[in-house]
């Protein structure tokens, strides 16, 4: 299967699910099932302390991940006590969670624990960081809890797979652009200006950007409060950036300000983008650029046709329709069979 | 009196402890439920132990091992939840192992740098037993899982595990059985060391306060006091938290000097912002860093160890008790009259107590409350506006202004009436003159009076 290559060359991933029970797991025990079992030392971790043996919300059961020998996994510490698998206990953090501390250990003979992790993007970050530099792991592989987008930020890792399935919608038109949506605003294209000090753009405020790649401060300190930017005040300018959060009013304000010269908004990566479907085409399709920093790379797209309530979806349906609106190759890893 | 309640008096003390940088969090755990030292003995035993870090540091050959030391108390942890599970004959799990393994290489790695160091001050126990129970493959890597040499039984069903895969769960199940006989047997050899466990933990921790005191000397500039008895002094005092601030804005702060002793009470007298809050919020905080066998805030300090800090900054409203700031302030001398009554050694700071009520009660009670605090020995120091008439107390006061520019030194006074510089302090601020004018008019009045 081509995204396993994809993936190797990544130092990390991300498993992002659009909803609940969209497979995000077993999209994670897919590729973990097909990763090289040698000369490749994996981590893997969660984002969030959903991981509960059966769903609190719906009530199915929520598969176990697979670990086999040699791979480092840092869970809870009620999930480590519960484990089914002989591993050797590396180390435990200070910091706790509702959960307990984190443990981090060495897989000796495979077997299934649940994943519970890391509740702050900034701590993930470090824990990457941790498993790269301590345990000379090659790969950092993490199981994005629901709705948390976040972790996909390209601040924290590389290459990102997305989950989607029946349990976004139960009709394939609206999963498809719901979908496609979301690979849009990733596939956004990263600015060419070349900012200079991109590395350490400024976290807060909006800011005005020079064609010479030279930036300065606009004096507002977020896009919530940005309504009474002047036209005079981004005059001339080659692009607009906001550090935060890009809403629909934002959009809609940036269009009638930024559209008719010309001037690009920038944003820091495409988590940052909270608009709605509507508001972003309008602004894309009044002729608006809108480009990141950072670029995500968007490995591959796993759909999956079923839903909790019990309904299935026609998987190569699906396949095919997301394919078509999201460019990007898009598997049903329920269904076997594809090519390593 | 913990640590832990001391920093929430506004004395700064807050700012001390978070500028401490800990190689491990349990480390300020423990600092924070310290009970201050208040013997001279506890007092200068620890800057013994303080001293000796220090001359480790100053020492750059020795660079290797205290580099070691602190590197190994990076991965100290707080495991004191599970040496007390272990004691009440818990059974202990694959964590649980886990972090008493950590802790005896932790401390077995630190006691041997501390040996070659020489290092009086860090004494552990030896725990090498510990470490060969739980390293029986002698590894010596701070990992743990139920080794198959602790029972042969678990050879085959592992082997068998990884060949043939376990779908029904049932070698696992004989597995975990096994594993559970070996870690009951861990757990009760592990028993006997229980006391050196605990002893090693918190040697370690003070192993490392140790080093975050030498590094807040080193950021501070503060200075090793001499222990005294009976007399205060410091030479360029300074406050590290507003020199701090200031020292961003590319400003100085003006050192003072200041002697006092147990004798006589002393009055600290002066013009409205010329520091004397600041020297008193400083002198609380020095007596709490020096009790705590901390660096002080000065070039040269001589400090006495007291039993009780009473340090009231002159706004103690206290609304989740209901106190208006008079009756805070009323209850903090009645505590120390009664304190000072049965002999405890005492400092107390009192930033112009009574100056929420009327000039001549105030004036009467703190003349009062000084002469009674004069016959006992408290060191004391009352910053006021009044006109204290009380007889056989030190006088200091602020320089004050000098062309237009304010002088923080402590001078010595006389008796006569504290200076009137209030009017010429506001002028300097700006304030409207209409108001100021007429004030001098009403004063020229009172006068002819």
């Amino acid at each position: 299967m081509p995204f396993i290559q994809e993936i190797l060359g990544c130092k990390s991933v991300s498993v992002v699910g659009l909803e609940k029970n969209t497979g995000k797991t077993e999209c994670l025990n897919y590729i973990l099932r097909r990763l090289p079992s040698s000369g490749l030392t994996i981590a893997v971790s969660s984002a969030g302390t959903d991981g509960e043996r059966v769903d609190q919300v719906t009530g199915t059961s929520k598969p176990e991940i697979f670990l086999r020998e040699g791979i480092i996994f840092s869970t809870s510490e009620k999930y480590y006590r519960e484990r089914r698998v002989l591993s050797e206990v590396l180390s435990v953090s200070q910091k706790g969670t509702s959960m307990g501390r984190i443990v981090t250990a060495k897989v000796l003979s495979g077997g299934k624990i649940l994943l519970s992790g890391h509740p702050a993007t900034e701590d993930l970050r470090q824990w990457i960081n941790d498993v790269t530099d301590r345990y000379g792991a090659d790969i950092a592989i993490i199981d994005g809890a629901l709705s948390r987008m976040s972790i996909a930020s390209p601040a924290i890792t590389e290459g990102m797979v997305l989950a989607t399935g029946a349990a976004l919608s139960a009709s394939i038109e609206t999963l498809v652009r719901k979908t496609a949506y979301v690979a849009s605003l990733i596939a956004i294209p990263a600015t060419e200006i070349n900012i200079g000090i991109s590395k350490e753009m400024p976290s807060r405020g909006i800011w005005r950007v020079e064609k010479d790649g030279s930036v300065n401060s606009l004096g507002y300190e977020s896009s919530l409060t940005a309504g009474s930017i002047l036209p005079e005040e981004v005059r001339g300018a080659a692009a607009v950036y906001a550090s935060g959060a890009v809403t629909d009013k934002f959009l809609n304000q940036m269009q009638t300000l930024l559209v008719k010269d010309g001037i690009e908004l920038i944003v820091r990566d495409f988590t940052r983008i909270f608009a709605t479907s509507g508001h972003f085409n309008a602004y894309i399709r009044s002729g608006g650029a809108i480009k990141v920093l950072n670029k995500s790379r968007l490995i591959a797209i796993c759909a999956n046709p079923v839903s909790p309530e019990g309904f299935v979806l026609d998987s190569a349906k699906l396949c095919g329709l997301l394919e078509k609106a999201s460019g990007l190759p898009v598997y049903d890893i329920m269904k076997s069979g594809y090519e390593a | 009196m913990k640590l832990k309640t001391i920093l929430d008096q506004p004395c700064g003390m807050r700012f001390i402890f978070s500028e401490m940088e800990f190689a491990s969090s349990f480390s300020g755990q423990v600092m924070l439920e310290t009970t201050m030292p208040v013997s001279r003995s506890a007092v200068e035993e620890s800057y013994t132990g303080l001293r000796e870090f220090l001359t480790l540091f100053q020492d750059g050959r020795n660079s290797n091992h205290s580099s070691l030391i602190r590197g190994a108390l990076m991965e100290l942890r707080d495991i004191r939840n599970t040496l007390s599970a272990l004691e009440s004959g818990k059974c202990p799990d694959d964590i649980e192992l886990f972090e008493i393994k950590n802790l005896a290489m932790i401390s077995e790695k630190v006691r041997k740098s501390a040996e070659i160091l020489d290092l009086k001050s860090v004494i552990l126990p030896h725990l090498a037993g510990v470490v060969s129970l739980l390293d029986p493959e002698g590894h010596r890597i701070p990992s743990f899982y139920i080794y198959e040499s602790y029972d042969a039984a678990l050879i085959p069903l592992r082997k068998r595990l990884l060949t043939d895969g376990d779908d029904s769960g049932a070698l696992f199940a004989e597995c975990a059985l096994v594993e559970a006989r070996v870690r009951e047997r861990l757990g009760n050899s592990l028993k006997s060391s229980l006391n050196d466990l605990r002893e090693a933990l918190l040697t370690l921790a003070v192993a490392d306060i140790l080093f975050a005191k030498v590094t807040l000397i080193q950021k501070h500039q503060l200075t090793l006091p001499v222990i005294s008895n009976g007399l205060n002094q410091y030479k360029s005092m300074f406050n590290p938290e507003i020199s701090a601030i200031l020292k961003k804005e590319n400003r100085e702060f003006q050192h003072v000097d200041i002697e006092f002793g147990s004798n006589s009470p002393t009055i600290l007298t002066g013009a409205n912002m010329g520091g004397k809050s600041v020297v008193l919020k400083t002198l609380a905080l020095s007596q709490f860093m020096f009790q705590f066998g901390l660096g002080v805030p000065a070039k040269f300090a001589e400090i006495t160890p007291v039993e009780e800090i009473h340090y009231s900054p002159g706004d103690l409203q206290d609304m989740n008790r209901g106190l208006s700031s008079f009756a805070a302030e009323m209850k903090m001398a009645d505590r120390l009259l009664k304190n000072s009554a049965h002999g405890h050694r005492i400092l107390a700071l009192l930033d112009e107590p009574a100056r929420t009520t009327n000039p001549q009660e105030g004036t009467a009670l703190v003349t009062s409350l000084l002469n009674i605090l004069r016959e006992r020995s408290v060191f004391l120091i009352v910053a006021t506006h009044y006109n204290v008439t009380s007889r056989g107390c030190s006088r200091i006061r602020v320089r004050g202004l000098e062309d237009g520019i304010m002088n923080y030194e402590l001078i010595e006074a006389d008796e006569s009436a504290p200076p009137r510089e209030a009017i010429n302090i506001a002028h300097s601020l700006g304030i409207d003159s209409e108001w100021l004018d007429e004030a001098v008019k009403v004063m020229e009045e009172q006068n002819k009076e």
